[in-house]
C-alpha cells in the first residue's frame, strides 16, 4: 500500500477516533458524510491519486465500457483446438505427478502410440473431502 | 470495531462466545485453484452444509447426532458426499471457456428421504439427487452376485431376492439438467417457496424454471439495452421472497435493489418497489458507483426485511420503506482511504456475500486478511474475527480483532497496510437454527460453535 496523501491523513485520524468512540458503528451515512466535508474526503484523495496515475482514465467509471468488460469475462481462444492445447499444457503443469519424460508429448510433434502418456484420472478429488 | 474490553464481545444475541470447531481443507501453502471455496449453503435443517469449489465440485457434510459416547464430537460436521459437479466446457460460439467454478449452491427443501440441491455454474443448473443406500439386494434369479448372467438352463428354482444390510453408500446422480438459457453469466438461484420454481439471473435477465421441465423457462426480467452502448447497471443477486411465491428481488451494480410481484405483469422489467439509498452528490467520486455495487441481497427469515451487501458496508431494508436504509453497518470503513490501491489490484471488484442468522438478530459478511465481520441488530454490538490456522485449537474461543488505522497501534492491533488482501473471506453461512456457522477462508472450511456451557 502507498503512502498517504497528508489531508488523508488526517481524515484518517478523525475517522480512528470516530470508531473508538462507542459501539454504534452504524452512526449512519449523513453523520458518515458530515464528517468527509469537514476534510477532503478520503475517497477524493483516493481518486486524486489514481487520476495521477493514469490521466487517461475514462470519465465514465461506471460506463457501458467498463460493464461490457465485466459481461464478456474469461479468455478468448481462436478456436476450440487452441482451447483444448491449452488445457492440455495446464493439465500437465498441475499434475506435478506426471513422470517427466511423458510431458508435452502431444501438440509439439507427431506421436507414436509409445510417446503417449497413460490417461490421467481427469477428475481429482477435492481436498475438502480428504 | 470490538466492543470495549476486547476480552469477549459477543455478538449474535445471548451472551456467548464464538469458538473453534473444525476446519477442512488442506494446510499447504501452494492453493490450487480448484480448490478455492466458491459457495457455501447449510441446508434448511442445517444437518447437511454443501461446498462449491472452483474446480467444478461439490463437498457436503453432515452434522455427526449426539453421542454420550464421544461427547465432543457433537455436532461435528464430517464428509457425507462428494462429486463433480460441473466440467469446463468451451463455448464454441464465442470461442470462451465456460468456467467449472460451482457459483452457487441452493437447497430443495426435503420432501423424502432424499436430499435435492441445485448447483450452478455460468451457464447451466444442474438439480442432484442425493441418496442414501444402506441395503443391496441378493439372491437373484437370472444373475451371480458378481453381476454375471446366469445359464438360464442351469436354474431349476426360483428364488425370491432378499435385502441384506451394507455399508452405507450416499450416491449423487444429476437428476436435472437446465442448460442453454443464459446468454450472460449466471450470478444467483433461488428456489420458490411454491418448491416447484426457482430463478435463474444473469447479469441482464432472470429466468423462471419449473423443477421437472428442463426444456423451457420463462424470462421475466430483461434489462438488456436495445443498443449495448446505453448499458448503465447489470444485475448482480436475486433472491425469491421466502414466504411469499410472487415476490422476488434483484440487486444492481448501481447501488439499488428492485422488488417485483410476479402477479402484475408476466415480464417484470417494471419493479413494484424500488430501494435505493439517496447520495449526497457533493461527496461523489470515481469510485462511488463501483463501491455501491451490491455483491448479494438476502431476505430475512421472516420476510419482513433484507439485507444487502456493498463493497464497504451492509444494509438491512424494512420492505416497507424504499426511500432509505433501516441500518447500515460498516464492515471495513478503513478501506475507503485505500481505494486507489484496491482499485489497481482489482480487489474493489470483490463480491463479499452476507447471511443472517436464524433469527434474524444478527447478520455476518466477510472481510478481508481471514477477517469476518459480525453485527447484532439487537444489542448494536459488532465484532471483528479470524479463521486462521493459529487460532485453531479444539473448542479454543476466538479472539475479537482490531484493525487500526492511525498511527499509533496498540498491541493486538493489526495495521490497514499490513492486512493480506489475498485472504478474503467471501462466503458465509449460518445454521438456520443454531449457533453454528461456516466460513469459507480460499480453500479452507471453518466451522465455529458457541461454547458449550
Amino acid at each position: 500500500m502507498s503512502a498517504e496523501v497528508p489531508e488523508a491523513a488526517s481524515a484518517e485520524e478523525q475517522k480512528v477516533s470516530a470508531q473508538d468512540a462507542g459501539p454504534a458503528q452504524d452512526a449512519g451515512p449523513a453523520q458518515g458524510r458530515e464528517m468527509e466535508d469537514k476534510v477532503t474526503s478520503p475517497e477524493k484523495a483516493e481518486e486524486a491519486k489514481l487520476k495521477a496515475r493514469y490521466p487517461h482514465l475514462g470519465q465514465k467509471p461506471g460506463g457501458s465500457d467498463f460493464l461490457r468488460k465485466r459481461l464478456q469475462k474469461g479468455q478468448k481462444y481462436f478456436d476450440s483446438g487452441d482451447y483444448n492445447m491449452a488445457k492440455a499444457k495446464m493439465k500437465n503443469k498441475q499434475l506435478p505427478t506426471a513422470a517427466p519424460d511423458k510431458t508435452e508429448v502431444t501438440g509439439d510433434h507427431i506421436p507414436t502410440p509409445q510417446d503417449l502418456p497413460q490417461r490421467k484420472p481427469s477428475l481429482v478429488a477435492s481436498k475438502l473431502a480428504g | 470495531m470490538a466492543g470495549a474490553g476486547g476480552g469477549g464481545c459477543p455478538a449474535g444475541g445471548n451472551d456467548f462466545q464464538w469458538c473453534f470447531s473444525q476446519v477442512k481443507g488442506a494446510i499447504d501453502e501452494d492453493v490450487a485453484e480448484a480448490d478455492i471455496i466458491s459457495t457455501v449453503e447449510f441446508n434448511y435443517s442445517g444437518d447437511l452444509l454443501a461446498t462449491g469449489d472452483k474446480g467444478g465440485r461439490v463437498v457436503i457434510f453432515q452434522r455427526e447426532q449426539e453421542n454420550k459416547s464421544r461427547p465432543h464430537s457433537r455436532g461435528e460436521y464430517n464428509v457425507y458426499s462428494t462429486f463433480q459437479s460441473h466440467e469446463p466446457e468451451f463455448d464454441y460460439l464465442k470461442s470462451l471457456e465456460i468456467e467449472e467454478k460451482i457459483n452457487k449452491i441452493r437447497w430443495l427443501p426435503q420432501q423424502n428421504a432424499a436430499h435435492f440441491l441445485l448447483s450452478t455454474n455460468d451457464k447451466t443448473i444442474k438439480l442432484w439427487k442425493i441418496s442414501e443406500r444402506d441395503k443391496r439386494a441378493e439372491g437373484y434369479n437370472l444373475k451371480d452376485e458378481d453381476g454375471r448372467l446366469r445359464d438360464p438352463f442351469r436354474i431349476t428354482a426360483l428364488r425370491v431376492p432378499i435385502l441384506k444390510p451394507m455399508d452405507l453408500m450416499v450416491e449423487a446422480s444429476p437428476r436435472r439438467i437446465f442448460a442453454n438459457a443464459h446468454t450472460y453469466h449466471i450470478n444467483s438461484i433461488s428456489v420458490n417457496s411454491d418448491h416447484e420454481t426457482y430463478l435463474s439471473a444473469d447479469d441482464l435477465r432472470i429466468n423462471l424454471w419449473h423443477l421437472e421441465i428442463t426444456d423451457r423457462s420463462f424470462n421475466i426480467v430483461d434489462i438488456k439495452p436495445a443498443n449495448m452502448e446505453e448499458l448503465t447497471e447489470v444485475i448482480t443477486a436475486a433472491e425469491f421472497h421466502p414466504h411469499q411465491c410472487n415476490v422476488f428481488v434483484y440487486s444492481s451494480s448501481k447501488g439499488t435493489i428492485r422488488l417485483c410481484d410476479m402477479r402484475s405483469s408476466a415480464l417484470c422489467d417494471r419493479h413494484s418497489k424500488f430501494f435505493e439509498e439517496p447520495e449526497d452528490p457533493s461527496s461523489r467520486s470515481f469510485f462511488s458507483e463501483i463501491i455501491s455495487s451490491i455483491s448479494d441481497v438476502k431476505f430475512s427469515h421472516s420476510g419482513r426485511y433484507m439485507m444487502s451487501r456493498d463493497y464497504l458496508s451492509v444494509k438491512v431494508w424494512d420492505l416497507n420503506m424504499e426511500s432509505r436504509p433501516l441500518e447500515t453497518h460498516q464492515v471495513h470503513e478503513y478501506l475507503r482511504s485505500k481505494l486507489c490501491s484496491l482499485y489497481e489490484n482489482d480487489c474493489i471488484f470483490d463480491k463479499f456475500e452476507c447471511c443472517w442468522n436464524g433469527s434474524d438478530s444478527a447478520i455476518m459478511t466477510g472481510s478481508y486478511n481471514n477477517f469476518f465481520r459480525m453485527f447484532d441488530r439487537d444489542t448494536r454490538r459488532d465484532v471483528t474475527l479470524e479463521a486462521s490456522r493459529e487460532s485453531s485449537k479444539p473448542r479454543a474461543s476466538l479472539k475479537p480483532r482490531k484493525v487500526c488505522t492511525g498511527g499509533k497501534r496498540k498491541k493486538d492491533e493489526i495495521s490497514v497496510d499490513s492486512l493480506d488482501f489475498n485472504k478474503k473471506i467471501l462466503h458465509t453461512a449460518w445454521h438456520p437454527a443454531d449457533s453454528v456457522i461456516a466460513v469459507a477462508a480460499t480453500n479452507n472450511l471453518y466451522i465455529f460453535q458457541d461454547k458449550i456451557n
